[in-house]
């Protein structure tokens, strides 16, 4: 394995939250140098919020921080003084990509607009990650990851019967940080043709609807608008999570289709009985097929027997992991998935690896940066100031 | 012309069913060359079948499903059979020219076909190949097969969605999907990157179920820090109040409503008219609302039932509230933000009249101020450019090509029938799995302002259909 693929890469990471920082987090964690601007005092506000080391709020405890800022640089600067956007504007100099995630109003209302900047740098890719991009009605709108699965689409075909669901967690904010890397990777590979930067304006409601994947295509198609009960038509029966021994199993006899389940059953010949055989009368007849041959067996085997099972047998069968599980599966442990960092406030912390494993160019673990501790490194050696201007910018609030 | 984003990058796509073609969909869409790689004996399925036209199979139904539309636009197709020696002789030649190898086989496909990445990276030794899978191509499950339930489910997603009351739920979208396509294109594109500094290639092995567990770090980070487990919070979240999913004046439609700070909270008090039960005590702090978000939820919803959810998503964010509709498919399809900025575009099929003009969604959600994408070129039909590919690219001859057509290593044809049928949509929709539209090409062409639906000659424009 030689260097990381994206070393010698220069970004300016103005982002906050999660949305910005994760797409950062991944062009850090493959080499870029990272410089995270945070406020002074406060910084990114994901640093006061949870979870925390041992449940007690302090912005170098937050592991929410951590995981979204391995392997980035921090330094203090408030934005909303001459001087800080004068020292942004230098950073923008030699910088090749900013990202940021403010509200679209803000950049410009600092005087930091992509026209400005590309003044300075027409080489500058300028990322912005915005809720609803830097244009259109909704664009000053507010929003958190719930309003915008809503408005996405993503609730609308997810849940029960009559109430609409967001799936865990943030990920309409992780989605758009997954393709603001790649629009930035996509802007970087046409400089390297062109010489030109270019600024993106990518919208986060906009990922969560190239989701939707089918949904869409139907209406225009068939002139049918899904409901969240559409779920259970997509494979046919039986497909689903069922109660087995010390848990759920999802069962889903994909390819390997009722052939296979009757294999796991124990009993080949199964495949001869009128509901094995016909799809349209399992469906219909679905409960008294579970309860002749499904739940038998389910009942008597654990989740892992039955995943594992039905997996030998080529059936995708799964089950719902629990991040307890996670940490003991043996696949993950046989990749080394999880990996450690030590930080000097939180100790050694375990998280989540690489999205994606390179044969060449290594991915590194890292640790999140504490406030402005590049602070001295940064402005002293890279723009020269000294130890007293140090002082100076700190009492005027600008560190 | 200027020149497009990825023009230059040539990408054998040999991936299938979902994950991959939406991957691969991102770089066709930003100009690299993407050649989808079939077998007319193993076509793309199942979306080359789903959701045909009006419903109607017609007479070449393997080239009318809407899906293969939705998630192949922007690509060249070629048919060959990798499991024909004279099929993977030719893939070869194609590697030589090629810059990306893309694959979602389950791990052991490839090396079956002979063309796993040492065998590629000596044909073509900066090659860069992507794998994508559901348990990744090392360790001891790793040919354990997942479709996207599994994905979610293996990868911590469903053990933190769904409501409390109730089971781990799967997202309705097929988010692990779409979470293992996107993360084989980041890939790829990194590694492209890394080539034009280097000039080197590598193989890229992509886990579905480990990319989703990268997307619930925050989860994962509890529980190693603080020995926590998330469980179903439904729509709740840790820390904000209100924070949910309710119901609105029409009983097909709901809002969502996010709360973080004081600020807000006394801004959605005064957009609802400032009942008196907003001064209440039980509501007057941020852990106070939280703790007794039953009862706040139960009256919030006297004043979202009173309107449409476009109506209250309106009032809330002129008061600076976090608010959004529930939109369902066609909402969105429709709605003015996304028509303004042009996230659907009219896909203009015109081998298929009777598909004719749909619009699909642009698998980049951003805009590039260098280019607006350039050319869009419907999903290609069954070996449609067999002869581009093969004959013009490759350089082989008239005869050579009908030999390996009558062989059946290539084709534009299926060789056996199938009993190909549309859906029972009127069942479907009495079991609550559809709402039926009849209106629906109505509908959009008056919203994106030109003919949708079928086009018949000479009728192309307004009139048509």
């Amino acid at each position: 394995m030689g260097e990381q693929a994206l070393s010698g890469l220069k970004v300016l990471d103005l982002t906050h939250f999660i949305a910005g920082p994760y797409c950062t987090k991944l062009m850090a964690d493959l080499g870029a140098e990272m410089i995270k601007v945070e406020r002074p005092s406060q910084g990114d506000g994901a640093r006061a919020l949870g979870p925390f080391l041992r449940d007690e709020p302090h912005p170098e405890k937050s592991g929410l921080f951590f995981y979204l800022n391995t392997n980035k640089k921090s330094i203090t600067l408030n934005l909303k003084t001459e001087t800080g956007v004068r020292l942004i504007k230098e950073l923008a100099r030699d910088a090749d990509v900013v990202v940021e995630n403010f509200e679209p109003r803000v950049m410009p209302s600092l005087g930091l607009s992509y026209e400005e900047l590309k003044g300075i740098n027409p080489r500058l890719v300028m990322t912005s990650i915005s809720n609803f991009g830097q244009t259109g009605p909704y664009r000053d709108y507010k929003a958190t990851n719930l309003t915008i699965m809503a408005l996405g689409g993503t609730m609308a075909i997810t849940g029960d019967e009559y109430r609409p669901l967001k799936p865990g967690g943030s990920q309409a904010e992780y989605m758009a940080g997954l393709m603001g890397f790649s629009a930035t990777m996509i802007a970087l590979l046409w400089r390297e043709e062109t010489g030109l930067g270019q600024h993106v304006d990518l919208s986060i409601m906009e990922c969560v609807s190239g989701n939707m994947e089918g949904a869409t295509t139907e209406y225009p198609y068939l002139g049918v608008i899904r409901r969240r009960l559409m779920q259970r038509f997509t494979y046919g029966h039986p497909v689903g999570l069922y109660p087995c021994k010390d848990g759920y199993v999802i069962v889903i006899p994909g390819l390997g289709g009722m052939q296979s389940l009757a294999m796991l059953l124990g009993d080949p010949s199964l495949v001869e009985h009128e509901l094995f055989q016909d799809a349209r009368l399992r469906q219909q007849r679905a409960a008294e097929f579970d309860q002749l041959f499904l739940l038998p067996y389910l009942k008597e085997h654990t989740k892992k027997e039955i995943f594992e099972q039905a997996q030998e047998l080529r059936m995708p069968f799964g089950y719902a992991q629990t991040i307890d599980e996670l940490l003991e599966d043996v696949q993950l442990q046989a990749r080394e998935f999880f990996v450690k960092a030590e930080h000097p406030v939180m100790g050694d912390v375990t998280y989540p690896g690489p999205l994606f494993r390179m044969g060449e160019t290594p991915w590194k673990a890292g640790r999140a940066p504490l406030l402005g501790e590049h602070n001295k490194e940064f402005y002293c050696q890279r723009l020269g100031y000294t130890r007293e201007d140090l002082v100076k910018l700190r009492e005027r609030g600008i560190i | 012309m200027t020149r497009l984003l990825l023009e230059g990058v040539r990408v054998l796509d040999l991936t299938r069913a979902y994950a991959g073609p939406i991957g691969t969909r991102v770089w066709a869409d930003m100009g690299a060359e993407v050649i989808k790689v079939e077998s007319i004996n193993r076509l793309d399925m199942p979306t080359r079948v789903i959701s045909y036209p009006e419903n109607e199979p017609g007479e070449d139904p393997w080239n009318r499903g809407g899906y293969f539309h939705r998630l192949n636009v922007n690509k060249y197709g070629i048919t060959l059979d990798l499991t024909n020696p004279k099929g993977v002789e030719v893939f070869k030649r194609l590697v030589k020219i090629s810059d990306v190898v893309a694959e979602n086989y389950s791990p052991r496909a490839m090396e079956n076909f002979g063309l796993d990445y040492q065998v590629l990276r000596e044909i073509k030794p900066d090659i860069i190949m992507v794998s994508m899978s559901g348990f990744g191509h090392t360790g001891p499950h790793r040919d354990y097969v997942a479709y996207v339930p599994v994905m979610e489910a293996a990868g911590g997603l469903s053990s933190i969605t769904g409501f409390p009351d109730s089971l781990p739920t799967f997202s309705g979208t097929g988010y692990g999907d779409w979470l293992l396509g996107m993360a084989g294109a980041a890939a790829v594109l990194t590694a492209l990157f890394y080539r034009r500094k280097t000039g080197k290639g590598q193989h890229i092995d992509v886990a579905g179920r480990e990319a989703m567990i990268t997307h619930i770090g925050e989860a994962v980070l509890d529980y190693t820090m603080n020995g926590r487990l998330w469980g179903l919070m439904g729509n709740r979240h840790p820390s904000m109040a209100p924070h949910g999913c309710y119901r609105s004046k029409d009983k097909e439609e709901q809002i969502t409503i996010a709360v973080s700070s004081d600020e807000e909270w006394q801004a959605l008090c005064k957009a609802m008219g400032g009942p008196p039960w907003t001064k209440e005590e039980r509501f007057s702090t941020a852990l106070s609302r939280w703790q007794n978000q039953d009862e706040l939820d139960s009256l919030i919803e006297e004043w979202t039932s009173k309107h449409h959810h476009y109506e209250a998503m309106h009032i809330l964010q002129q008061a600076g509230v976090p608010a959004g509709a529930v939109l369902n498919p066609k909402d969105v399809l429709l709605d003015p933000h996304l028509l303004e900025r042009r996230f659907f575009r009219v896909i203009e099929h015109e081998h298929d009249p009777g598909v004719g003009r749909r619009p699909q969604p642009m698998q980049m959600p951003a805009k590039f101020s260098e280019s607006d994408g350039g050319r869009l070129r419907p999903a290609p039909r069954l070996g449609q450019h067999n002869e581009y590919i093969l004959g013009e690219l490759l350089k082989m001859s008239k005869e050579e090509l009908a030999s390996l057509e009558e062989e059946k290593v290539i084709g534009t044809t299926l060789p056996l029938r199938l009993p190909w049928r549309g859906l029972n949509l009127e069942k479907i929709a009495e079991a609550g799995g559809f709402i039926l539209d009849r209106d629906y090409l109505k509908e959009l062409s008056s919203a994106y302002g030109e003919h949708i639906g079928p086009t018949v000659e000479g009728k192309k424009d307004k009139e048509g259909g």
